[in-house]
């Protein structure tokens, strides 16, 4: 199984990462640093609108894929002072 | 979690119910409202029957301001402490309902009755029946079968805010009247500066005269800006008028009358939803980096142990306040603090973005910042830093430390994204004691001070993991 986490913070996505590799040990995990500039927007994956299609993103998003098929699989926000959100997820696309 | 049930997707919440700051921003803050939040997630079953999971923070002890912080793990500064036993187990159902054919969402309704794991009880908290909206506060209130929400503060500050209008709306089924009570309002307090406010904070655009009807602004999908802000799409998408109060006689001093029928989601138009963006190697020594890079680099190297850090896009928790003024309290925050035996060590980072190199002026001025925050704050500094204590047993042991020195330091890439050497003298800071300079795990040391001799290391190499970047056109 590919896992991709979509992170703000390095440091934060390791926690997924681990965390999926202890579940699964076949598991291989690409990180990609999303930290863009406010005015920048990215599309995780085709036609993936309008919940995910991300501006000023701060989280972690990642994806799984099976059998060549891509499922949004994980969107986190890590909480502070106040409740932040993880939304779990979409299928994607074929 | 409006656009979770927009989408028909599962929403995970991890919050912490910590009350850093409470006391210095008084009773009317999100915090201590009263607002229970897991009234929106039974509002949200309710209405779109998704389901939601909360996995709460754990918590340290309270501290002399009756403050709880979110406890971190040890080695990750930045990650919380919770229970991953939750987390665990809602990844496989998601994997586990993938693989059986499922949308993972799919899979948590289909055994949420069925299934009496701890995950599941969880959820299924979210899940009970709401009775009728009890609304009869000074924030929120019914007349004349309208219901009414008051916000108190624009900008940034009204970020609880937008949460509550969508959740309010969501309860009440129709549109509702909003109440700005500013306490943050342009002074001096008259018709004329509160229209400033709201074509500032909430409309992001001039008023012309079209938009007004004698006194009155009506608003509609046809005049208001594609690109809303945070606060105009939630104030436009949840409330029919919005009344606009003098904060100290509470006359009202701007009507706008609001014709939107739908609810407003953010413009995406610009983004090509055709192809996926493309991820490629990674470049940029952003300010995570850096930050990441002192951290596990000279820092460590050092045995200089870390008590707090605030990576951006990381709101960090150890505000500092050394001047309280309720609401209007200024915070600061420090990258990082750091503390050695008893030495205190607070370095700002600064990184080159993935649209800009990083200006010299940018690191000159969070240099003082520092500098500033050290001169005028010294004592505030030593006891904030005492009182978080119980963020870092590991350093405090639940004992105040007796700092002896404070060192004030920098961090920030070596190369700009020309690969030209960001040239600043530190000389010129007597103040400034040390300045980390970062390039692709490689770090190194510059001291600007004989005090602070004691480092074990001054240069060495992180091996950052593989990680990649998205490229943009």
């Amino acid at each position: 199984m590919k896992f991709r986490i979509y992170f703000e913070v390095l440091e934060q996505s390791f926690l997924f990462s681990n965390l999926i590799k202890k579940l699964y040990k076949d598991a291989e995990v690409e990180l990609v640093n999303t930290k863009i500039s406010t005015t920048k927007k990215f599309t995780i994956a085709k036609n993936l609108y309008p919940s995910m299609c991300l501006k000023d993103f701060d989280g972690i998003v990642s994806y799984l894929i099976v059998n060549l098929r891509k499922y949004l699989f994980l969107l986190l926000n890590f909480p502070i002072q106040f409740p932040q959100e993880t939304i779990f997820y979409k299928e994607l696309m074929a | 979690m409006i656009a979770s049930a927009q989408n028909n997707i599962p929403h995970l919440k991890i919050m912490s119910l910590s009350s850093s700051g409470s006391k210095a921003f008084g009773k009317n803050s999100s915090l201590t409202s009263g607002f229970d939040q897991r009234e929106s997630y039974k509002a949200v079953w309710n209405e779109f029957k998704l389901p939601i999971l909360v996995i709460k923070t754990n918590l340290t002890d309270e501290n002399s301001l009756d403050e709880t912080f979110a406890k971190r793990n040890s080695k990750y500064r930045s990650i919380p402490e919770f229970d991953l036993n939750l987390l665990e187990e809602l990844i496989i159902e998601c994997v586990s309902g993938i693989n059986e054919g499922l949308k993972p969402g799919e899979k948590i309704e289909s055994s949420l009755n069925k299934i009496n794991s701890e995950l599941y009880e969880e959820i299924r908290k979210n899940t009970v029946s709401l009775g009728p909206l009890e609304a009869s506060s000074n924030r929120t209130w019914k007349e004349n079968d309208e219901l009414f929400y008051r916000i108190y503060r624009y900008g940034h500050g009204m970020d609880p805010a937008r949460g509550e209008l969508n959740f309010y709306r969501l309860r009440w089924g129709k549109p509702i009247i909003g109440v700005m009570d500013p306490n943050d309002a342009r002074r001096p307090i008259n018709r004329e500066n509160a229209l400033k406010d709201f074509e500032r904070y909430i409309l992001g655009r001039k008023l012309n005269v079209g938009d007004f009807d004698g006194d009155i602004i009506k608003l509609h999908k046809g005049n208001i800006p594609r690109n809303l802000n945070k606060n105009g799409l939630a104030i436009f998408s949840n409330c029919k008028e919005l009344r606009i109060l003098n904060n100290e006689n509470k006359d009202i001093l701007v009507n706008i009358e609001i014709a939107i029928e739908e609810f407003l989601v953010p413009e995406f138009t610009n983004v090509k939803t055709g192809s996926e963006t493309i991820v490629t190697e990674s470049k940029t020594i952003n300010e995570d980096i850096v930050t990441f890079s002192t951290i596990h680099g000279f820092l460590k190297e050092n045995d200089i142990k870390i008590h707090h850090v605030s990576y951006p896009g990381d709101q960090g928790e150890l505000a500092m306040m050394p001047v309280r003024k309720g609401r209007s309290t200024r915070r600061t925050y420090i990258d990082i603090v750091a503390v050695k035996e008893k030495q205190l060590f607070l370095i700002e980072s600064k990184g080159n973005t993935r649209t800009g190199s990083l200006s010299p002026i940018k690191v000159k001025e969070d240099i003082e910042k520092l500098i500033q925050f050290k001169d005028n704050h010294k004592d505030y500094l030593l006891e904030r830093v005492n009182d978080s204590k119980y963020l870092s047993e590991n350093i405090f042991n639940n004992q105040d430390i007796d700092f002896e020195e404070v060192f004030l330091g920098v961090a920030f890439p070596k190369f700009n994204l020309t690969k030209s050497l960001i040239n600043i003298n530190i000389d010129q800071f007597s103040e400034l004691d040390f300045a980390v300079r970062v390039d692709n795990g490689i770090w190194e040391v510059e001291q600007n001070n004989t005090h602070i001799t004691k480092l074990i290391a001054t240069q060495g190499f992180l091996d950052l993991p593989d990680y990649r970047e998205i490229l943009f056109d």
